[in-house]
C-alpha cells in the first residue's frame, strides 16, 4: 500500500565552510533518498557571506536532479536587508519560500509559501490564519504535545510536516553566546562557529550534557528522534516528515526513515539501525509526549539521560 | 510626552502604582493566559473590575496582559479573557498569539490591542503586517534592539511604540523560546512560566549551595555569592574548555540614559518589568524614571527656550548601547 507521504530534508543549519556545504549538497541532488530540500541561511545575516555563490549553484543543482527546493529564511529577522536572498527567491516559480519569521508574511505578495517551525502556531484559531493566508503547508513547532498535533491537522486546508530526526531548535537570539564562548563579540566574531560542524555542546557544573550552541541558536543536546511515533503521525494525517541533517550518514538516515514510513521495515527495526548510525547520540522525543523536550519516552517508560 | 507603564501583581499593587504617579499600569489573569503565571499572583475579574474604576478615577489606564500562546483545543479560555478584558473596559489588552488576535478583531474590535513582546517582532516588515492584518495599536519591541534600530523601526511605521526600560530581560527572543519547556516541560509560550519554582531545587554540596531546574545544576554559589535564581538562560555552564555564564552576566536592563534619544525618536512609552515583584520595587523604579523623563522634557524645552544659548549645552545624557551582541 503506497502512503502519501513527503520525506524532507530541512535546511542546514551549521556554518559548514562552503566548499564541504557544496559538496554535501551534491550528494544529496544526485543519491539522496528525499523528496524536498530546504535550502537556506536560518541562523545568522553573517554567515551569507561563507554561503557566497554557492547559494544560487546549490539551489540550481537540486533542481537539476528533479527535487523540491524550498528556500528558509532566517528565524529572526531585524532589518530589511536579511531578507534580500527571500526578495530574489520570489521571483523564482521554480521554488517556494519558507517563512521562518513573520517578516516574511509582509513582502510575501501573492506567492506561493509556507510556515517554518519557528513560527508560532499552537492552536487552530491561529493555523486558520494562515490557512486563509494562502500557507501550502506548516512545519509544526517541535514543542507541540501530539494533543495539540491531533486537533490542528483536522484542518484540511493545508498539509503537515513533522522534524522527525535532528538537534531541536530551542531559542536564537540577536546576541552570539558561540562568538562569546571563544572570548569573541558578534561584531567581530570571526565565524567561530565554522569550528563546530556539529553545534557546540555545552554542559552542567556537574558535566552534565544539557544543550549544543549553534552561532546565534540554541538547540538541544539531544537528537530529536520520532522513529517509534511515525505510525501514529500518519494516522493524525501528518504526511511530510523532515530529517534535519547532523554530521553523520545521512543518506542512510533518509533511508532508514523513508523505509520506516512506507512500512517496508518496523519502527524497531529502524530504531536500531539509527542507534548505530549515531552511536554516540542521546535520542529524545518528550515534547510529543507532553513531557521535558530532553526525554525518550519508550513503551509507557519515560528514560532520562544521565 | 512618555508614559510610564508599570507592573502591578495584585489590586493593592495596582492602587500604590497609581497613587505613585504611574500613567499605566499592566496587569493579567490568575491563569496561564498570561506570561506571569505564578502562584498568589494576578486579578480575579472582580478584582480588576475594582482596580480599572481605582485606575480610571486617578486619570491612570490599565492594560491586560493576554500574552501567551492559546492552547489547542482550549481556546476558550483566551477567549474568555479577551470578552472580560472588553467587558472590564480596560484601556487595551495585550496579546501575542496570532489566532486570538484575529480573535478579537472579529469578535471585540473596540478592544484596543497592544502587541506584546511575546510576539517578537523585530522588524518593520514584522510589525507593518501585524499592524495591517489586526489593527494594533502599539508594539512592544522585542529588548535587544539597539537605539539605532528603534529610532529605524519608529520612522518606519505607523503604530506607537512602547519599549521595556528596567527589569528582567529574556536574552533569548521573546516567544520563541523553548529552553524552559525541553529541561521541565513547563512552557512560558503556552503556561505562562519559564524555570518555575516547582521545579526548583537548591541543595547544599561541600561548601556550595547548587540551585538545580529538575536534574539540571544551573549554577553553584560558594559561601560569599548572592545565591540567584536558576533562570535557565542565566546559569553557569561548561563550553569548549571554559566555565561561566555563557549566554550573559545576570543583569537587568536599564536604558534610562537613553530617554532623551527615545523622547527624539518618538518612543510613547516606557515599560517597567516586574509583576513579581514588590510595590516597593515598581514606586521606586517608577519615580526614578517620572524624574528622568521629566528632567530630560525640561531640558528640552530648556534647550529650544534658551534658543542660541544653548549651543554649547551638551543635553544628552550619551545614548551608549550597552554591548552585548
Amino acid at each position: 500500500m503506497a502512503i502519501n507521504n513527503t520525506l524532507t530534508l530541512g535546511p542546514h543549519l551549521f556554518n559548514w565552510p562552503a566548499a564541504k556545504k557544496l559538496d554535501f549538497y551534491k550528494m544529496i541532488a544526485n543519491e539522496a533518498d528525499v523528496d524536498v530540500v530546504y535550502v537556506g541561511e536560518v541562523i545568522c545575516q553573517k554567515r551569507f557571506a561563507c554561503w557566497g555563490d554557492i547559494y544560487d549553484e546549490i539551489v540550481t543543482e537540486l533542481l537539476s536532479s528533479g527535487k523540491k527546493v524550498i528556500i528558509s529564511s532566517l528565524a529572526l529577522i531585524n532589518t530589511a536587508k536579511e531578507l534580500e536572498k527571500i526578495h530574489q527567491y520570489l521571483k523564482n516559480p521554480a521554488v517556494i519560500v519558507e517563512a521562518n519569521d513573520v517578516s516574511v508574511l509582509n513582502i510575501i505578495g501573492n506567492n506561493d509559501f509556507c510556515i517554518g517551525p519557528y513560527v508560532n502556531i499552537y492552536n487552530e484559531d491561529t493555523l486558520s490564519f494562515y490557512a486563509n493566508l494562502g500557507a501550502k503547508h506548516v512545519t509544526l513547532s517541535p514543542e507541540l504535545p501530539k494533543d495539540s498535533i491531533r486537533i490542528l491537522t483536522k484542518n484540511k486546508q493545508l498539509e503537515f510536516e513533522y522534524t522527525i530526526f535532528g538537534r531541536l531548535p530551542l531559542a536564537i537570539s540577536a546576541r552570539c553566546a558561540h562568538a562569546r564562548i571563544y572570548q569573541q563579540q558578534k561584531s567581530n566574531c570571526r565565524y567561530v562557529c565554522e569550528k563546530d560542524l556539529n553545534g557546540l555542546p555545552v554542559t552542567t557544573l556537574d558535566q552534565q550534557p544539557f544543550l549544543t550552541i549553534n552561532g546565534l541558536q540554541t538547540m538541544s543536546y539531544t537528537y530529536c528522534n520520532m522513529v517509534n511515533e511515525i505510525d501514529e503521525l500518519l494516522s493524525m494525517g501528518v504526511s511530510r516528515f523532515r530529517v534535519s541533517p547532523q554530521t553523520g550518514n545521512i543518506l542512510d538516515t533518509l533511508a532508514c526513515y523513508r523505509r520506516v514510513i512506507q512500512q517496508e521495515i518496523s519502527a524497531e527495526e529502524g530504531a536500531n539501525i539509527l542507534s548505530s548510525l549515531y552511536q554516540d547520540a542521546d535520542f529524545s522525543n518528550g515534547f510529543y509526549h507532553n513531557t521535558s523536550g530532553y526525554k525518550m519516552f519508550k513503551n509507557q517508560q519515560f528514560g532520562s539521560h544521565q | 510626552m512618555i508614559d510610564i507603564v508599570c507592573p502591578a501583581g495584585t489590586l493593592p499593587a495596582l492602587k500604590a502604582a497609581v497613587d505613585g504617579g504611574a500613567d499605566t499600569v499592566y496587569v493579567g489573569f490568575q491563569n496561564e493566559t498570561n506570561a506571569r503565571n505564578f502562584p498568589g499572583l494576578n486579578f480575579t475579574t472582580a478584582d480588576l473590575a475594582a482596580g480599572v474604576d481605582y485606575a480610571h478615577a486617578n486619570n491612570a489606564k490599565v492594560y491586560v496582559a493576554i500574552n501567551t500562546f492559546a492552547t489547542a483545543g482550549s481556546t476558550d479560555l483566551w477567549k474568555q479573557a479577551l470578552a472580560d478584558a472588553e467587558q472590564l473596559q480596560v484601556d487595551a489588552a495585550i496579546i501575542a498569539d496570532i489566532g486570538m488576535l484575529a480573535y478579537s478583531k472579529k469578535h471585540h474590535p473596540k478592544l484596543r490591542r497592544h502587541l506584546s513582546v511575546q510576539a517578537s517582532a523585530s522588524s518593520v516588515d514584522a510589525i507593518n503586517f501585524y499592524a495591517q492584518q489586526f489593527d494594533i495599536k502599539r508594539v512592544v519591541l522585542p529588548r535587544v534592539l539597539t537605539i539605532k534600530e528603534i529610532e529605524h523601526i519608529c520612522q518606519n511605521i505607523a503604530v506607537e511604540v512602547e519599549i521595556f526600560a528596567y527589569g528582567g530581560l529574556c536574552i533569548m527572543a521573546e516567544g520563541k523560546c523553548l529552553l524552559s519547556s525541553y529541561a521541565t516541560g513547563q512552557a512560558p509560550n503556552t503556561k505562562g512560566v519559564c524555570s518555575p519554582a516547582s521545579h526548583v531545587r537548591y541543595i547544599n554540596q561541600d561548601e556550595n549551595l547548587v540551585s538545580k531546574l529538575d536534574q539540571f545544576t544551573i549554577n553553584k554559589f560558594s559561601m560569599d555569592e548572592k545565591a540567584g535564581y536558576p533562570t535557565l538562560c542565566k546559569g553557569r555552564f561548561n563550553a569548549n574548555d571554559i566555565t561561566g555564564y555563557i549566554f550573559d552576566e545576570p543583569a537587568s536592563l536599564n536604558i534610562i540614559d537613553m530617554i532623551p534619544r527615545l523622547l527624539q525618536a518618538g518612543v510613547v512609552a516606557l515599560k517597567i518589568e516586574g509583576r513579581q515583584r514588590g510595590q516597593a520595587y515598581v514606586s521606586k523604579v517608577a519615580s526614578e524614571f517620572r524624574k528622568a523623563i521629566d528632567n530630560a522634557l525640561y531640558q528640552e524645552t530648556t534647550k529650544q527656550n534658551f534658543g542660541d544659548l544653548s549651543e554649547g549645552n551638551q543635553s544628552t545624557t550619551g545614548a551608549i548601547d550597552r554591548v552585548w551582541l
